[in-house]
């Protein structure tokens, strides 16, 4: 895999799917996701054997995913586990529901983070009726 | 500034009649201020006899003012009993009346403490307003105010308090109780001192300037009248009976009818200004405050009532309300402000009459516009053009007619789809007969198929145009916009089904009685309408056999609304009643995608391709299934597959110019790409990018 996935965390792969999604997508599209998000999400995703693996999804300038921390400063901090990441890719859980039940914990811009539905939901194609 | 801009929505820039109001709202501050200190108050004088027209108004009027000080119940019905409000009986009350001693008021002691008798009279007399014998009354009632109000003068307010209620005790029982709640007023009289003195300090030295300029108001105060009365005149068409009786309009009302005049910052009664002018400045602070509160709760309430667009003007003017009413220390500012304001505005007002070319050319575009607007109201007016462009080459074109046989054949055997049928072949169907909208439907729903979501629109939206009757339509498209995440079409498309369905007409009628279209509803007030609009559709079917289609326009709804189980259910249950719709098929396997059942879904996919294997959107889920399960060499296949099976339906360019664009769609090469990327495969993901189905077969299979 690329150099943005991490051993043992299936969040990898959502993280890939986000990057390529960003960069399949041309530059209005880009830009209008840059727009709509105008953030800098930083994920801190703790798996079962308590390691953490830390990924910056840039949406307010370069509208790319880097592994590692934001370089200035995150916008918001996302902390969840790597089971709750990927239901919520997966659609199954939505971000709301995860902060009030606490499986999602935010640091920083609250607001911000009600924003990554839309991202997750943009970078996975939806099947068509 | 004309008049008409403020009340008319048709000119263009963020301009509309509340945000107008708003400005008005500054200017008349201004000049209503020079009542401070001046002995006279014209326009207030003129509302003084308005309010004795007997007509319905008057009687909302007295109701309002009966109801803002305090919100006893109760005080509403005293303005139905008129007989019990006579003057003569406070009159005979007071025991300085007449006396010479009384005859020499306004003159001595602080001004604040006439206040709260002045003001249980304003209110005794303004419930009095409605009564039937009101303008014979006008004569005796301008004798009170110096009566009621010299005794206080005498006796200061701690000692006018307890003999004014005993002396309340001897009214009749229905003005006892409308009398309390003018009863809270002294309560203030300490505060109304400070500001009052206040006020007079910061006028004192401005005195003379405002004596110039104390003959404008009237002006003012009419053309504020004015807005008012336009406002009221341009929502007089809102039906919402709520809105009617809302407070807002009711003090827009007494705005026009000059039963509210603007003193200073605050709104008051226009009996209260005439009533004692050298206390009007402590009377508008003590009458005030309870007007204010109301008057930025009816601003509230105009905010829920008017649509997006005046809700925000009323927002700003209710800023400014907020704002005006804290800036009272800023008074002196303010009024210098608003001088060099009311310059700028009369300068405006004298260059807009002004005859001149830029006039003439206004006209012009006036009669333009005109023009243009009753153009397009007619039939033959523009209309936007069905956009759907035609492949070119055709071969099934000119084929002697039998394009035409085939679907006669079709009808004659009743069968609805056949899987033989190409894009091409329908499509030269719709140039032959370009008005029958049932093949311009076939068309769209085949273009769905193919995973052509745009064209599909173009083709059904022609359908619906042709033939509004025609109603598989509706359903179609409301398919498509749902694909498009486009949800106020859906709602409509479906709506549209729904109204027009004959087979359900008694139902709907039904319903709808019981639930009429609220136009000020949410999205998703409407959607839930809607689907209990469907459900009891459903329930009320005595027909005994399962609609597929309501079925089907529930379950796109559901969908919308992202319940994907329900509707996971509906498009099952419409798949019992038609097992072999291979539409249907992927339809549940897209709605477990989309609710995060990949699994699941490659199942119903599965099906559907096993029904038509030429189905290309099914193919096309597929792929994003397996995207989603990370089988991406699988996805990259089916995707692949999906784009040969787009291209077969293409006619041949002999040219050769640009003609694979616009036949495979973009959003079948942007998920190749994205499970290209996944794989790995950098070479290939770029040769996405050229839509060179091709190359980038030989080099997939080359690499496989």
């Amino acid at each position: 895999m690329s150099d943005l996935s991490v051993d043992g965390f299936k969040s990898s792969e959502i993280i890939e799917a986000i990057h390529a999604f960003l960069s399949t997508a041309n530059e209005t599209e880009r830009q209008s996701q840059i727009k709509k998000t105008n953030g800098i999400i930083e994920f801190r995703i703790s798996n079962a054997e308590k390691k953490e693996a830390v990924w910056t999804l840039d949406l307010k300038k370069t509208g790319k995913v880097t592994k590692g921390p934001a370089k200035p400063k995150a916008d918001v901090t996302l902390l969840m586990t790597d089971d709750v990441f990927q239901q919520l890719a997966d659609g199954k859980l939505n971000g709301q529901k995860a902060f009030m039940s606490g499986k999602l914990k935010t640091k920083g811009n609250m607001m911000l983070a009600t924003k990554l539905d839309g991202v997750l939901k943009a970078a996975k194609a939806t099947a068509k009726l | 500034m004309s008049l008409s801009l403020l009340v008319n929505n048709a000119d263009c820039g963020p301009g509309n009649a509340l945000q107008g109001l708003s400005k008005r709202f500054d200017q008349d501050r201004g000049l209503q201020q020079d009542h401070f200190g001046a002995g006279q108050a014209g326009p207030s004088r003129q509302g003084f006899r308005t309010q004795n027209n007997p007509t319905g108004r008057d009687a909302e009027v007295a109701r309002f003012f009966a109801g803002s000080p305090s919100t006893q119940p109760g005080q509403q019905d005293l303005s139905h009993h008129p007989s019990h409000f006579d003057v003569s009986e406070l009159q005979r009350s007071l025991p300085g009346y007449n006396s010479p001693q009384v005859q020499t008021p306004n003159t001595f002691g602080p001004a604040s403490m006439r206040a709260p008798a002045t003001n249980a009279w304003a209110a005794d007399f303004l419930q009095m307003g409605p009564a039937p014998s009101s303008s014979g009354m006008q004569a005796r009632v301008q004798t009170p105010p110096s009566a009621i109000s010299s005794p206080v003068n005498a006796q200061g307010p701690m000692q006018w308090q307890p003999q004014y209620m005993n002396r309340m005790n001897q009214f009749s029982p229905m003005t006892t109780q409308s009398l309390p709640a003018q009863m809270q007023a002294p309560h203030n009289v300490v505060d109304w001192d400070k500001e009052f003195q206040m006020h007079e300090a910061a006028l004192a030295p401005e005195q003379h300037i405002l004596n110039e300029t104390v003959a404008k108001p009237p002006i003012d105060d009419s053309e504020l009248a004015r807005t008012a009365g336009m406002l009221i005149d341009h929502v007089k068409d809102e039906q919402n009976p709520k809105f009617q009786n809302s407070q807002f309009l009711t003090l827009m009302r007494q705005l026009r009818d000059h039963e509210v005049v603007v003193e200073g910052d605050k709104m008051i009664a226009a009996e209260q200004a005439s009533g004692s002018v050298a206390s009007t400045s402590s009377k508008g602070k003590g009458k005030s405050l309870p007007l204010g509160s109301d008057f930025s709760e009816s601003l509230r309430g105009a905010d829920r009532l008017f649509g997006p667009n005046e809700g925000a003007a009323a927002a700003q003017l209710h800023e400014r309300v907020a704002q005006v009413a804290q800036e009272t220390e800023n008074d002196r500012y303010f009024r210098e402000e608003n001088e060099a304001y009311k310059k700028y505005w009369d300068e405006d007002r004298q260059q807009a009459s002004a005859p001149g070319a830029s006039t003439a050319q206004t006209q012009e575009w006036g009669a333009l516009q005109d023009q243009w607007d009753r153009f397009e109201v007619t039939n033959t007016g523009i209309k936007p053009v069905s956009s759907y462009v035609f492949q070119t080459h055709n071969p099934y074109l000119n084929r002697n007619g039998s394009s035409t046989t085939r679907h006669h054949s079709m009808h004659a055997s009743g069968m609805s789809r056949t899987l033989s049928e190409s894009v091409l072949e329908l499509e030269a169907a719709a140039q032959e007969s370009p008005g029958d909208a049932a093949v311009w439907y076939e068309l769209g729903v085949k273009q769905q198929e193919n995973e052509r979501e745009q064209k599909a629109v173009e083709a059904l939206e022609r359908a619906a145009e042709l033939d509004p009757s025609y109603i598989p339509t509706y359903l179609a498209l409301a398919i498509s916009y749902t694909n498009d995440s486009n949800r106020m079409a859906t709602h409509k498309a479906i709506s549209e089904w729904i109204h027009r369905n004959p087979r359900y007409r008694d139902i709907v009628n039904e319903y709808r009685a019981q639930h009429p279209v609220d136009p000020q509803a949410s999205l998703t007030s409407m959607f839930q309408d809607l689907i209990e609009c469907l459900i009891t559709i459903v329930r009320n079917d005595t027909s005994g056999l399962l609609d597929a289609d309501v079925q089907i326009a529930l379950a796109v709804l559901l969908n919308t609304n992202e319940e994907y189980l329900k509707a996971q259910d509906c498009f099952r249950a419409a798949l019992s009643a038609r097992p072999e719709d291979w539409l249907l098929y992927n339809r549940v396997g897209a709605t477990l995608a989309n609710s995060g059942n990949p699994t699941a879904a490659i199942d119903y996919y599965t099906r559907a391709l096993e029904l038509n294997p030429s189905y290309i959107r099914a193919r096309f889920n597929l792929g994003i299934s397996c995207i989603n399960l990370r089988r991406h060499e699988e996805a990259a296949q089916h995707i692949l597959d999906a784009l040969t099976l787009q291209e077969s339906d293409h006619a041949p360019d002999p040219s050769g110019f640009n003609e694979k664009r616009g036949v495979t769609s973009k959003a079948l090469w942007d998920s190749l790409k994205t499970a290209c990327l996944h794989m790995q495969k950098i070479e290939l993901a770029t040769l996405c990018d050229h839509y060179d189905l091709e190359r980038f077969r030989a080099a997939f299979y080359d690499q496989a």
